[in-house]
């Protein structure tokens, strides 16, 4: 059985003349777009939060291994340990440091990981990146990003000299570059990859560092990478407490915390907006109590309860907000899906949304859920609630007879 | 006939920006079951207010309106709500029939403020239909009031009054808003509809030959009530 309150808005959603009032379509415009834009925005970001989780997947180590009082000695030994958790797919000894390399005449400070040359396809998804040229890191030979090379000028055979921190560290001793060997390129998709990393092997590594044997982390693989946490402790109880467990949610937190925070940032600014279209409703409910302040004074001489018109207008308010939510999820996810052909139009006019050159993607990410889409369409129900409230108690506070004197 | 409503010395007055204008001075009134009451007296006399006292929708300053020894002011306001839903029939004289309902729909109005939910219950469907009979508009029920003349909707509004069988009508210049014809042809239907079935009517007109059709005519003067 429909309640009053339900019918009485229902009727009120349809005037006399027309199909459906137009102050209503009004407002329901308005929380249509507070909604698609909450949809597409949050949907953007979380799409380049997964992208960006994606990306440091597909460089980064899922775990590391590093020795709590210095380098790891033996990290075959370490290996053989951490091979045998199942979930392990690859694991290499690696050491890490900032380098100063030089091309002819033209420098740059990357990041160099030496890496053992027989275990590196097993930790690095580098070798499907390779768009010039092979991966090879054996020998004297590096990899390094289509970014540096372009910026140092290197292409495949090119040589490079190295210049390891130490000859600062120790200015009394000299030190000769090293040089190395360019024997291919990757494009990762994402500057700070391809301009300021390069791969080559453990023992030129060691070089670079100033170390005889060892590593100073051990890179592993794990079969699924969101299931960290559990292969993580796992390791530490085999390893022991001579060495530690880093995930890759901690190497690379910075990151992760400050998309969650501009996340959450984009959400309150577009908050804002999706108030301002929830005043609409609020306005809607405004103009209907006065035009019909006639009829609820009569409402009210028939017997009907100040509780009942209040619903009335609640329910008026809830209609629109539905209407409001659905539609935007369905404008929010067509824009979504066809943000590419949007982009491609806008360039048309010369308004470049998504620039190449920046963000080094060739279209804008957007990923959503269920989850999320039900959680804006709480918060939506729920502040139109509160926007509904005003005008509804208002209205069941008419005086009845001032009510049926209104004209 | 034992007493079903009775007014006790009610006073109420508005206050305007300069003054202040008393339209009830003690007014008393006694309606007896299945009674015709008429009250008239000149325009702004406070007629219409009487009504809305009696109808506990104008609270008065002094006084009480009893039904049953109950005082009904003395009740709670959901209780005064429940009252005027199952108890009270009110006609207007410009009619207030909601426009977005059909014309069925406004005569059901008084049965969904009692139940609360809509369409509950055929029978009240069925109490409708033949109430839009009994005033010759059964053809009419999917109409919109826009769709009827002055005088039809006001035969919906007798029919809306009786929906609930109220004990008791309430008629604010029901004739009013209509020309002479029309208006006679409202007046019997509604004396012959309460008279049928014996419900109580207080009517206020300025037409002392409607008046003269009721049981007793009362005459609203200075803010009290003489027998005409």
């Amino acid at each position: 059985m429909m309640p009053f309150s339900l019918f009485l808005a229902l009727k009120y959603l349809r005037p006399k003349r027309t199909f459906v009032s137009v102050v209503t379509v009004i407002s329901v415009v308005g929380v249509l777009l507070g909604v698609a834009i909450l949809v597409i925005v949050l949907s953007v970001m979380t799409g380049f939060d997964e992208m960006w989780r994606e990306k440091i997947l597909s460089f980064k180590p899922h775990l590391m291994v590093v020795g709590r009082t210095g380098e790891i000695a033996d990290p075959d030994a370490l290996c053989e340990i951490v091979e045998r958790d199942a979930e392990v797919v690859g694991v290499s000894p690696s050491v890490e440091t900032r380098v100063l390399v030089q091309h002819e005449g033209r420098t740059a400070a990357p990041i160099v990981v030496g890496i053992d040359p027989e275990r590196a396809r097993s930790v690095s998804r580098i070798p499907d990146k390779i768009v010039r040229g092979r991966f090879d890191v054996s020998d004297r030979n590096v990899v390094v990003g289509i970014d540096m090379a372009r910026h140092l000028n290197l292409a495949v055979g090119s040589s490079l000299l190295a210049y390891s921190p130490r000859n600062v560290a120790r200015p009394d001793e000299l030190y000769l570059p090293e040089e190395l060997t360019v024997a291919g390129v990757f494009d990762m998709g994402m500057r700070d990859f391809d301009s300021g990393f390069m791969l080559t092997s453990l023992e030129v590594g060691r070089e670079l560092v100033g170390i005889d044997s060892g590593a100073f982390a051990l890179y592993v693989m794990i079969r699924d990478p969101f299931q960290f946490e559990d292969a993580a402790t796992r390791l530490r109880g085999a390893l022991g407490p001579e060495y530690a467990v880093h995930t890759w949610s901690e190497i690379d937190s910075m990151l992760f915390d400050a998309l969650s925070h501009e996340k959450t940032m984009m959400f309150v600014l577009l908050v804002f907006i999706t108030v301002v279209a929830i005043f609409c409703v609020t306005n809607t409910l405004i103009v209907i109590t006065v035009q019909k302040t006639n009829e609820i004074g009569l409402l009210k001489a028939l017997g009907f309860s100040g509780g009942q018109i209040m619903g009335a207008f609640v329910w008026h308010g809830w209609i629109q907000c539905l209407a409001g939510i659905l539609s935007g999820v369905a404008a929010g996810l067509l824009i979504l899906n066809n943000l590419k052909r949007i982009v491609q139009f806008l360039t048309a006019f010369n308004v470049e949304v998504f620039p190449k050159g920046i963000y080094g993607l060739s279209e804008i990410p957007w990923s959503t859920s269920p989850g999320e889409i039900f959680r804006i369409a709480g918060f939506v129900m729920l502040f139109c609630t509160l926007a509904s409230l005003l005008p509804a108690y208002w209205a069941a506070r008419l005086d009845p007879i001032e009510a049926l004197r209104h004209e | 006939m034992s007493i079903l409503i009775q007014g006790e010395k009610l006073f109420k007055s508005y206050r305007m920006p300069t003054t202040v204008v008393h339209v009830l001075c003690g007014a008393d009134l006694t309606v007896s079951d299945g009674q015709t009451v008429a009250v008239v007296g000149k325009s702004g006399a406070g007629k219409s207010t009487l009504l809305h006292v009696l109808g506990t929708l104008d609270r008065p300053e002094k006084g009480r309106v009893l039904i049953d020894g109950q005082d009904l002011y003395a009740l709670p306001a959901r209780m005064r709500t429940r009252f005027r839903s199952s108890r009270l029939g009110f006609v207007f004289q410009s009619y207030h029939l909601l426009p977005e309902m059909d014309v069925l729909e406004n005569v059901m109005l008084p049965a969904m403020a009692r139940r609360g939910f809509l369409l509950a219950v055929p029978a009240s469907r069925r109490r409708a239909l033949d109430l839009l009979g009994a005033v010759g508009l059964k053809d009419r029920a999917d109409h919109m009031p826009f769709e009827l003349s002055g005088g039809e909707q006001q035969r919906v509004a007798l029919a809306r009054a009786l929906m609930n069988d109220p004990e008791i009508v309430l008629a604010d210049e029901p004739t009013g808003n209509l020309d002479m014809t029309t208006g006679g042809q409202i007046l019997e239907i509604l004396f012959e509809l309460t008279r049928q079935r014996g419900h109580a009517l207080v009517m206020v007109t300025h037409n002392e030959e409607i008046a003269s059709r009721c049981d007793r005519v009362l005459l609203l003067k200075d803010g009290l009530l003489l027998d005409g």
